[in-house]
């Protein structure tokens, strides 16, 4: 047994490793503009119109893009927030 | 619907009487897509139907705080200012998300309306007269987005 508590930090990276991932996914339409989307992306992850435009582009020509893998209470807030925007966004199981 | 100037705090509108009366419309129809439309996945994941109701929860506390924000908004002192035939509207930035969601539920929920079309009509005199209104409240809310989208893009001036 450890003699220890472990820290909050390791707590929480052991859960992390044990929760199944996550995936934020967001899915094409064709009602929304596609500079709104890019716009939409920068607001809730906070990226750069580079990337933002990537992961746009994405769902444009592939029908969805994978926006980020994490855990369920996360990815939920991300959903969550894009839903806010009216965007197609859903989570689905990292298998 | 022109920007006329923008700073660091505000944006500064120009419309016309239709664009006014538009923007009202637009905005006191929100919100107009349905509750049942928010899904968590896309599969329907029967695991995750509590998380699901959750966030349905957390997007009508949305529309109910963004409903009645909208009423004291349009009506808020100082808002709309006369410009000779038309009107000043001032829009400060820390508005400018919440105004875009409310625009863009407009624009998705005309478009749930319409039957969710693959491909949007460029001749909406062929719609059933019931679907004309559910077009122009999808183009309008689109065209008050993109000028306020821009806006929220531009350099501030001086």
């Amino acid at each position: 047994m450890p003699t220890v508590m472990p820290d909050l930090d390791e707590q929480t990276r052991n859960r992390d490793t044990l929760e199944p991932g996550y995936r934020v996914v967001c899915w094409n339409d064709p009602v929304n503009f596609m500079v709104y989307v890019t716009h939409v992306f920068q607001r809730v992850f906070g990226w750069s119109r580079q990337k933002a435009e990537h992961h746009m582009r994405q769902v444009h020509e592939q029908g969805r893009s994978v926006l980020t893998r994490e855990s369920l209470e996360r990815a939920e807030f991300y959903v969550h927030q894009l839903q806010q925007y009216h965007l197609h966004a859903t989570l689905e199981r990292d298998e | 619907m022109k920007l006329q100037s923008a700073s660091t705090r505000r944006l500064v509108f120009r419309l016309n009487d239709a664009e006014r009366d538009w923007l009202v419309e637009v905005l006191s129809r929100y919100p107009v897509v349905p509750e049942s439309h928010a899904t968590l996945t896309r599969q329907g994941d029967a695991s995750l139907r509590e998380h699901e109701q959750l966030l349905r929860d957390s997007l009508t506390e949305q529309r109910h705080t963004l409903r009645a924000r909208i009423k004291v908004w349009l009506a808020a002192p100082g808002r709309w200012l006369s410009a000779g035939r038309g009107h000043r509207l001032i829009v400060p930035r820390e508005d400018g998300e919440w105004l875009l969601q409310v625009f863009n539920d407009v624009r998705v929920g005309s478009w749930l309306r319409l039957g969710a079309p693959e491909e949007l009509t460029r001749d909406p005199g062929s719609l059933p007269v019931g679907q004309q209104m559910d077009f122009a409240l999808m183009e309008l809310s689109g065209v008050f987005q993109m000028v306020l989208l821009q806006a929220l893009d531009e350099e501030s001036g001086p």
